[in-house]
């Protein structure tokens, strides 16, 4: 544990001493495809005695997909900059008869995540030591419009629809592989003629606290992970 | 020489280069599908008795024509010219003469009893006559062919010959088709699917359906008719707006191509709509606050991306 611990402080340090020979970086965006899986804590809802969704849909979480855009604002020391991202998810399952046995018409809920985000890249090792690792963190704004589904149409329950928006914070731990390595002659190309810097293979864990601040209402928040693809240009 | 590479060209010209196309207009149908056209069938009830059908013919390359062009009804095959051997005989209804096609005539229009079709002149059964009206069902052509020349004048070459149009008198009713009903919250879904065997059932168009609450006391349920005309390709209907736990009676009907249209489906099927849990419902029934973020509102979503927006615009403005 303390070797890896100073290996990971020498791998920051050496970059930081080189840092006053390189060149300055211009700021880029970058462009993610993602997809990944999220299962809400609706179980952890005030006054929820049961989790609700586990009960509708079992123990399964939904295929969430989206995009997401990154702008930087500092490239003193790695990539400073903000991120939007949205994404879209759903899930199905058969409507519940009072004795809990499936009926014969449909039940969904639809989420459609939206996080406004503070991004770090720590893109040093790749530009400068060409080691093809980009670790990264996000921390900002989460919005979860969501709404139900039963039979083709919004769940109503005496009279309470079955949609709404919810608000909250999260962050994100990611670690980015740039993929200039693979086919550096290919990489200069897409660099002189589509100004593409990098392509990226991503994973990254996100922790969303979409319940109002832990305010009423239902909780949407969820640890989940996403994997995708993005472009640096 | 030449006259071989005369001939040479011409060969493939005949053979090759002439079409005749029938047309039966589905105007002639008494009980509706007006303005459309058929080439391929034309099937009528006993209310075609009496009218007319109307059709059109279209060719091309028809000046080498050595023979009228005839159109004709048969209840066998059409073969090249009207058969005069057949029992009953074939009907002629058309003939466009051979000067003029000659002349370059490459349309016409023509039109028939619909009582003409031979299938009615006599059995097809065995020895009973048929008579337009009867509840019977058969099925008969209509043709077109001209012979034309071949590449030396003589009058052996390719016939011309139009895909017959099926001509079809039914007038048996379909039977009625199977219900299969779910339950739902305050609905029922219903689902027909046509019955019977062979023509019967392979013609059935369409469906009707009407549902009615089960009278308590035993009385005649007062039927309302939903879903319209229901497509074969699209048989399930959900009847709204009903009382869960309470029964309902429903009845279905089956429409042939003819417009036949069945008996109801008896005895009629019975359904009860059930109340079901969706998540939401679940949700509130674990203990969750209905409350959710900004209201309630349907509109949340489009709120949540203005909110987001401007936020966006304003780090965007600042960095500028």
């Amino acid at each position: 544990m303390r070797k890896a611990l100073l290996a990971a402080v020498l791998l920051l340090a050496v970059p930081a001493l080189a840092q006053t020979e390189a060149k300055p970086l211009p700021n880029t965006t970058i462009l993610e495809v993602k997809l990944g899986f999220y299962q809400p804590r609706v179980g952890d809802s005030p006054g929820a005695t049961s989790d609700a969704y586990v009960q509708t849909f079992g123990n399964s979480a939904m295929l969430i997909g989206g995009v997401e855009v990154d702008r930087s604002f500092w490239r003193g020391y790695g990539y400073l900059g903000m991120s939007f991202s949205i994404m879209y998810g759903e899930k199905y399952a058969k409507a519940l008869l009072a004795d809990g046995s499936p009926s014969g018409e449909s039940t969904g809920l639809m989420v459609l995540p939206m996080r406004l985000m503070a991004v770090y890249r720590y893109d040093v090792l790749a530009n400068r030591f060409h080691i093809p690792f980009v670790p990264y963190a996000q921390l900002g704004f989460v919005s979860y419009p969501w709404w139900t589904n039963k039979g083709g149409s919004v769940e109503i329950v005496n009279g309470s629809k079955g949609s709404g928006v919810r608000w909250g914070w999260g962050f994100t731990l990611g670690l980015a592989l740039e993929m200039d390595f693979l086919n550096p002659t290919y990489a200069r190309e897409a660099r002189a003629d589509a100004g593409i810097y990098h392509f990226y293979l991503f994973g990254e864990f996100n922790d969303d606290f979409a319940n109002n601040f832990g305010a009423n209402g239902i909780n949407l928040g969820a640890a989940y992970f996403t994997f995708g693809l993005a472009f640096e240009f | 020489m030449r006259p071989l590479l005369t001939a040479l060209l011409l060969v493939p010209a005949l053979g090759f280069g002439q079409t005749l196309t029938l047309t039966v207009n589905g105007a002639s149908k008494p009980n509706g599908g007006a303005g459309t056209t058929s080439t391929s069938t034309f099937a009528r009830n006993a209310t075609a008795c009496g009218t007319s059908v109307f059709g059109s013919w279209v060719g091309t390359g028809l000046t080498a024509a050595c023979t009228t062009l005839q159109v004709w009804l048969t209840t066998s095959t059409c073969g090249n010219t009207p058969s005069t051997t057949n029992s009953p005989p074939d009907v002629v209804v058309y003939v466009a003469q051979v000067g003029d096609l000659a002349a370059g005539k490459t349309n016409d229009t023509f039109s028939f009893g619909f009582n003409q079709l031979p299938g009615f002149a006599t059995a097809t059964d065995g020895g009973t006559s048929v008579n337009c009206g009867d509840v019977f069902d058969f099925t008969n052509l209509l043709c077109a062919g001209v012979q034309l020349r071949d590449a030396t004048n003589a009058c052996t070459g390719t016939v011309a010959q139009a895909s017959p149009i099926t001509m079809r008198y039914d007038n048996v009713p379909p039977d009625p088709p199977l219900l299969t009903v779910t339950p739902l919250d305050s609905r029922l879904s219903v689902r027909l699917t046509a019955a019977g065997t062979g023509s019967t059932a392979s013609d059935i168009q369409s469906f009707q359906l009407q549902y009615a609450a089960e009278p308590v006391d035993g009385g005649t349920p007062s039927y309302s008719a939903v879903g319209g005309t229901i497509s074969v390709n699209n048989p399930t209907v959900t009847i709204p707006n009903l009382v869960n736990g309470e029964n309902y009676l429903i009845q279905g009907f089956s429409v042939d191509e003819a417009s036949n249209v069945s008996g109801p489906s008896t005895p009629p099927a019975v359904g009860q709509p059930v109340l079901t849990y969706g998540f939401y419902a679940n949700y509130l029934n674990s203990g969750g606050q209905p409350a959710g973020g900004c209201g309630d509102a349907a509109g949340g979503a489009p709120s949540a991306l203005a909110v987001l927006s401007v936020l966006l615009l304003a780090v965007a403005r600042r960095r500028g």
